[in-house]
């Protein structure tokens, strides 16, 4: 799964939904991959909308990326800075989660990944 | 003359064996489990001998046959498949025949060119994981005909603007990913941009483990011939749309387990040891479908307001026994502008089970549409 993809998800218990801590999942003892795909900025320009860049920040300092700026950046300042389009660009298009947790922020309940497939079924006590 | 629909036992030929045998031609889609064996449309006795029939071949076996298209109908649609979730022999099988694969007549029409090619699932164990058949490939149709693309496009195509944020389309139930596949690797026709995020979800690990390749084919097909596809992120074991982040998704798809059950079987995997009993629960998850076949599709249903976007919009799959007249009466009951139409017709007339898609989507205040 893509790094991106925990900007869509959050804790399945119903009763962290409600709670801000449940987003962004927290990847715990995550190994990632990496594919090779070409620069693509009219992806990035229109994926960065619709990220929540707080997250996103979050995610990335987790899993030990460089540090992201406290906004997203414009358009304009992607295309002057090629060095945060490609940090970008590895972070939301290239980077996998292959195994590992992931684990919420409001009840604690470690969510397993395996080949890249995170496994959201609860336990019978927490559905 | 291919048989008629009400006549679904013929004799056929393996195309493995080349043996004859007494064979079960159903129409496609899913139909009933191995308790339910009264809703075919066969006794139950000459189902119950030829489902042992069909099993013990795959017993013996364990191979895969080839389907067939056996009834005027199916010859007419450029996809078509008597394969399914139709049937347990089917399911529990996973057997389809050709009466004759020599004839001609049999094979369904070449695809007419405008039509976008089916993405390949050659690779996925069907033992497990349902095989495309009929409702699978109603949405495939109904996604890409033109009506549905001129949906889209005005709703999520805003290249115009200096900003136009990627839609998120999340298939829940990908199944052997024929239809994600489908949509991720033709994005730009269907959505009018490539830059569309897809995603899936499944109870089964094998179906997410089959979509992840099938997207795999499909996209790396595109790229051979110097075409775009989509953003695909990934598949998650989950229970429908339980792990999705409230209000993000932009178009949801979902084929259910439609078949009116006595049961639903559990959500989580079973625990046994004999691994036929484990693939055939699995497969169940695809089909069985409860009360009226709507049980799943209920709460799938409920939680839509709360996962669509502002924009979004879902394409529900269902049968004439999930009464889909009344399904949508209910959804214009939430008020708030939802709205609930049926964009997709199996068109069948002698066959068992009709299929429909229901696009429910939310008119926003001061658009047509």
């Amino acid at each position: 799964m893509k790094v991106l993809t925990l900007n869509f998800l959050t804790c399945a218990v119903k009763a962290c939904k409600s709670s801000t801590a449940s987003f962004p999942l927290h990847p715990k003892d995550c190994e990632l991959v990496s594919d090779t795909i070409e620069a693509n900025p009219a992806l990035i320009y229109n994926v960065l909308p619709r990220v929540d860049w707080a997250a996103l920040i979050t995610t990335a300092s987790e899993l030990g990326f460089p540090t992201l700026p406290a906004q997203p950046p414009t358009k304009e300042e992607l295309e002057a800075d090629e060095k945060m389009m490609g940090e970008l660009h590895t972070l939301l298009l290239e980077t996998q989660i292959s195994e590992g947790m992931l684990r919420c922020g409001n009840c604690g309940h470690e969510y397993r990944v395996k080949e890249g497939i995170a496994n959201f079924l609860l336990p019978n006590h927490l559905v | 003359m291919y048989s008629s629909p009400s006549n679904r036992i013929s004799r056929g030929r393996c195309f493995l064996c080349d043996r004859s045998s007494l064979l079960y031609n159903g129409i496609g889609g899913k139909r009933a489990n191995g308790a339910g064996l009264k809703a075919f449309d066969v006794p139950a006795d000459v189902g119950v001998a030829i489902s042992s029939l069909v099993l013990s071949v795959f017993r013996k076996r364990g191979s895969k046959f080839v389907a067939s298209n056996c009834n005027d109908d199916d010859v007419d649609k450029p996809r078509s498949s008597s394969r399914g979730k139709s049937s347990a022999l089917h399911r529990l099988a996973n057997l389809a025949y050709l009466p004759s694969q020599k004839n001609p007549n049999l094979m369904p029409k070449t695809e007419i060119d405008h039509m976008l090619p089916t993405p390949s699932t050659s690779h996925v164990e069907f033992e497990r994981v349902y095989e495309p058949a009929e409702d699978s490939y109603l949405l495939l149709d109904t996604l890409s005909s033109e009506s549905e693309k001129a949906f889209l496009q005005h709703r999520f195509n805003n290249a115009s603007t200096e900003s136009s944020p990627s839609p998120l389309v999340v298939e829940i139930g990908t199944g052997s990913g024929v239809v994600l596949s489908f949509i991720d690797a033709h994005a730009e026709i269907i959505f009018g941009r490539s830059d569309v995020l897809t995603a899936g979800v499944d109870v089964n690990i094998h179906a997410c483990k089959a979509t992840i390749q099938t997207v795999r084919v499909a996209e790396t097909e595109q790229v051979t011939q110097s075409k775009s596809h989509g953003l695909y992120l990934g598949n998650m074991v989950g229970d429908l749309a339980t792990a999705l982040r409230i209000g993000e998704v932009d178009v949801l798809v979902f084929n259910p387990p439609y078949v009116p059950t006595p049961d639903l079987p559990t959500v989580l995997p079973k625990e046994t040891r004999d691994s036929f009993e484990a693939d055939s629960h699995l497969l169940s998850l695809s089909y069985a479908g409860g009360e009226d076949g709507m049980e799943v599709t209920n709460r799938l249903l409920d939680s839509l307001p709360q996962i669509l976007g502002e924009n979004g919009c879902a394409y529900v799959l269902l049968c004439a026994q999930n009464k889909p007249e009344l399904v949508k009466d209910q959804i214009w009951k939430w008020g708030d502008g939802w709205t609930a139409e049926t964009v997709g017709n199996s068109g069948k007339k002698g066959g068992w089970e009709k299929l429909q898609i229901v696009r429910i989507w939310r008119i926003s205040p001061g658009s047509a549409i």
